[in-house]
């Protein structure tokens, strides 16, 4: 449930950056990704190829594919970072509340979008943790009070403001993790978006993160993207997933029914078991139907008890 | 590795940590201008002591004294080499004794002045603010670094390199596995760096806000009138030396 | 006296830290086993004291009858490989070939042999048709292939991985778990450091779990993961799939047949 009051922080700060680098659309859809392709210079294959997603603000949606499919290719050029950073072919178009990303920088979209990337240690770049918090919201030229409300708002958000004199060199994974998300919560901006998050997180550190964004989806009410291998994990908190297999959108819909329907196409997905375990009897492998009854037994006990 | 503990800096509250980078930066100098520059024990004692008086007062005095024991070795080859070359042995432990007075200097400012406090006092005496971010962040990720280093070290070894072999150019051939990896992970390391830069916006107006200024407070105010006053005696003692010095002759 | 023994092993770090308390354990040959623990309780450590890149600061471990106190770790490599994580950053050569090679060539096997060893795991792995390019220029998955290859070329008797399942993706997943059980199968020993539940599961019939530097429990891995004290102190987390195995070994069931049931689905049920 997204309060008014905390929404509104982020449009006050949207016209709060100073000049007038933003305009507003309000009316827009938060993502529009129309007929998108790519192919990175010196490349033969395209590594996305005529994509189409839109999505709405508030949404949680959940990116997934074998690697090699384009998902790190499409959150770049939700950033921008695609056209302006990689060299290659772009066609079609990607729209932030209706700016194109062709015509505005990376550094304009950064206050709609945040991007953050698997490693939290390569995204920290100063000796202590405030001033990574702040270092966004400085390169946007903001006031040294709103950057100072800025950073003690990311840091509560996010629970780690005990560690704001730390270096990050002597954090742990999840404590940079959460380091990493303040200093592009301190940009405002309304969408988020995450590669493989969890990657460098062991799994008590994983769920805690799981935690995380889920608030800043339902509290928050940021647009949240989360490319992931380990479904399991998210699968319960988004309500919509994508499937991506050599750069194309192969499955898009409820998250329960595109998971499904990868087990029925056979696709090279993680599916939580919690899902696979409706088809058990339909395996290559013989279970005796004894063990497949019992199976389903105990797994419909298990998650009823949710 | 422990010559450089007493450079190393440590986070405390004293007053000496606590000082203005910048006045720090313009005392250290003058120190270290004013210790170079004479012979006169006298003087020397007086700086020495001074220094003494930093170092105590930033609770570095352990840390000092480690990498002392270890730069005696330098102190030992200076007093050698100057009584070899015949300048005479007072003057050997006074060159010697200007050396501890350097490496003191150098040291207690380290030991005080954290790297952030250091890259601010370089825009302050006027380098671009760019290359103070860059002179920060490489400080940042200096023990990260260290770390992939041995991590590959380790990985290596346990492929079977062997370091401690004959002849020069194959010592320096089995070092390449280890070098290599750890530089091309440092450049991508830096491409991903440069990605997540660009998505806050850096370079996004020519100036960006300083949310952290260096503001002098009432005793840096006072160190910097009796940094004034410092040198102001000095040059006149010497001044007097010299008048007496002329007068006599 | 064949297998590896660790015998009261302490370890602490120059600075002061106390990595591992006292421990002991022995592991045979054709043994598959899972090490599991929280960040920080040791197990890299363990794996570093096992082919002597760490000496122990008291105890001792021996690998087939000689203690890693005596010999180099060029020595002890030949017989336990360490695949640790994040290795597809030690890549260094030109070649994938090369790659491959590096560790035989420092061994002092032939060039005959080399090249048969070389080809042979590229083969098992499915990168022979990337001999001649650029480790650089593989994908990720195909990198920690190799980087898993890079190790099991020299064909070590005992292979201790530290994190396999790491970014790596779910046909992958499959033909790691595939290749731990033909190997253990050829007599090999297999160790694998993970926080990745299933895969233990999948790879491993007997469970060590460390804690602050100490030994929890040894023992077969349905028995120490069916300890709910342990998991808690381990800070793992119950994957669902460990769930339903302790249901069904609660309410009598084999624990072959349970291991059935985790193979089904993991990968039997509907995809390949």
């Amino acid at each position: 449930m997204s309060s008014p009051d905390n929404r509104a922080p982020i449009v006050k700060v949207l016209r709060g950056a100073c000049g007038d680098l933003l305009k507003q659309t309000p009316m827009e859809r938060a993502i529009v990704v129309k007929d998108l392709s790519f192919t990175y210079a010196g490349e033969q294959v395209p590594a996305l190829s005529h994509v189409n997603i839109s999505v709405d603000e508030g949404e949680f949606v959940l990116i997934t594919g074998p690697s090699g499919s384009g998902k790190s290719t499409l959150l770049r050029a939700l950033v921008g970072l695609i056209p302006h950073s990689y060299q290659g072919t772009m066609e079609g178009e990607v729209k932030i509340f209706g700016m194109d990303t062709k015509e505005h920088s990376t550094a304009e979209l950064s206050t709609r979008v945040g991007l953050l990337f698997q490693n939290p240690e390569n995204q920290l770049f100063s000796l202590s943790v405030e001033d990574d918090v702040a270092f966004g919201a400085e390169n946007l030229c903001l006031s040294p009070e709103e950057i100072t409300s800025r950073v003690n708002w990311a840091l509560d958000i996010t629970g780690i403001q005990k560690y704001r004199h730390t270096p990050p060199y002597e954090l742990s994974g999840g404590l940079q993790q959460r380091a990493a998300i303040a200093s592009i919560l301190s940009m405002k901006p309304s969408i988020l978006v995450f590669d493989e998050p969890t990657s460098f997180l062991d799994p008590r550190s994983a769920q805690n993160f799981v935690m995380l964004v889920r608030d800043l989806n339902t509290r928050l009410g940021a647009t949240v993207i989360v490319v992931e291998q380990k479904l399991e994990l998210f699968f319960e908190f988004a309500k919509r997933a994508v499937i991506l297999e050599n750069g194309k959108v192969v499955a898009d819909g409820d998250v329960k029914e595109v998971l499904e329907g990868c087990i029925e196409k056979r696709l090279p997905i993680n599916v939580p078991i919690e899902l696979k375990v409706r088809y058990i009897s339909r395996s290559e492998r013989a279970l005796h139907p004894h063990m497949v009854d019992l199976v389903r037994e105990v797994s419909a006990q298990l998650l009823g008890g949710h | 590795m422990s010559i450089f503990e007493g450079f190393k800096f440590r986070r405390r509250s004293t007053w000496v940590h606590n000082l203005d980078p910048r006045v720090k930066l313009a005392l250290s100098f003058i120190f270290l201008a004013s210790s170079v520059s004479t012979f006169d024990p006298m003087e020397l004692a007086f700086i020495m002591v001074i220094q003494l008086l930093f170092i105590t007062s930033s609770k570095s005095l352990r840390a000092w004294l480690r990498s002392l024991s270890q730069l005696s070795l330098f102190v030992l080859i200076i007093l050698i080499s100057q009584i070899v070359f015949g300048t005479g042995v007072i003057s050997a432990i006074l060159y010697s004794c200007r050396f501890v007075i350097i490496t003191s200097t150098v040291s207690w400012f380290f030991l005080t002045t954290s790297p952030d406090d250091l890259g601010r006092s370089l825009e302050a005496i006027g380098i671009p603010r760019d290359f103070s971010f860059a002179f920060t962040m490489s400080i940042r990720f200096i023990p990260v670094i260290a770390e992939e280093f041995n991590s590959i070290f380790d990985a290596q070894r346990s492929r079977g390199l062997e370091l401690d072999v004959k002849g020069f150019r194959r010592r320096v051939m089995n070092f390449l596995p280890i070098l290599i990896p750890v530089f091309v992970e440092t450049i991508r390391r830096s491409y991903e760096i440069a990605d997540s830069l660009e998505t806050k916006a850096y370079g996004a107006y020519p100036k960006r806000t300083r949310w952290k200024r260096l503001e002098l407070k009432p005793l840096d105010k006072a160190l910097a009138i009796l940094a004034v006053l410092y040198v102001f005696v000095v040059l006149s003692y010497r001044l007097g030396l010299l008048a007496g010095l002329i007068r006599n002759t | 006296m064949e297998g590896i023994s660790v015998s009261k092993v302490e370890y602490t770090y120059p600075n002061g830290m106390r990595a591992l308390k006292g421990i002991s354990f022995d592991v045979r040959r054709s043994e598959a086993i899972a090490i599991l623990g929280p960040n920080g309780a040791g197990k890299t450590t363990l794996i570093k004291l096992m082919n002597g890149l760490l000496k122990p600061t008291s105890g001792s471990v021996t690998i087939d009858g000689v203690d890693t106190k005596t010999v180099p770790v060029s020595k002890l490599a030949r017989k336990v490989g360490i695949v640790f994580q994040n290795a597809e950053k030690q890549f260094f050569a030109e070649t994938v070939y090369d790659e491959l090679a590096f560790a035989p060539r420092n061994m002092g096997f032939q060039q005959e042999q080399i090249d048969n060893m070389v080809k042979h795991i590229a083969h098992m792995f499915g990168i022979e048709q990337y001999l001649q390019r650029n480790p650089f220029s593989l994908s990720g998955g195909e990198k920690k292939r190799l980087s898993i290859a890079s190790v099991l070329v020299w064909d070590p008797t005992y292979v201790i991985i530290d994190e396999p399942t790491v970014g790596l993706d779910f046909r992958y997943r499959r033909l790691l778990v595939d290749m731990i059980r033909r190997i253990v199968a050829e007599g090999k020993t297999v160790i694998v450091v993970t926080h990745d539940v299933d895969f233990a599961l999948l790879t491993s019939q007997r469970c060590i779990t460390l804690c602050d530097g100490t030994l929890l429990r040894d023992g077969p891995i349905f028995d120490v993961l069916s300890d709910e004290s342990l998991i808690e102190k381990a800070s793992l987390v119950q994957t669902f799939t460990l769930k339903i195995a302790k249901t069904l070994l609660s309410r009598g069931s084999r624990t072959d047949e349970v291991m059935e049931v985790i193979n089904v689905l993991n990968w039997g049920a509907g995809n390949t």
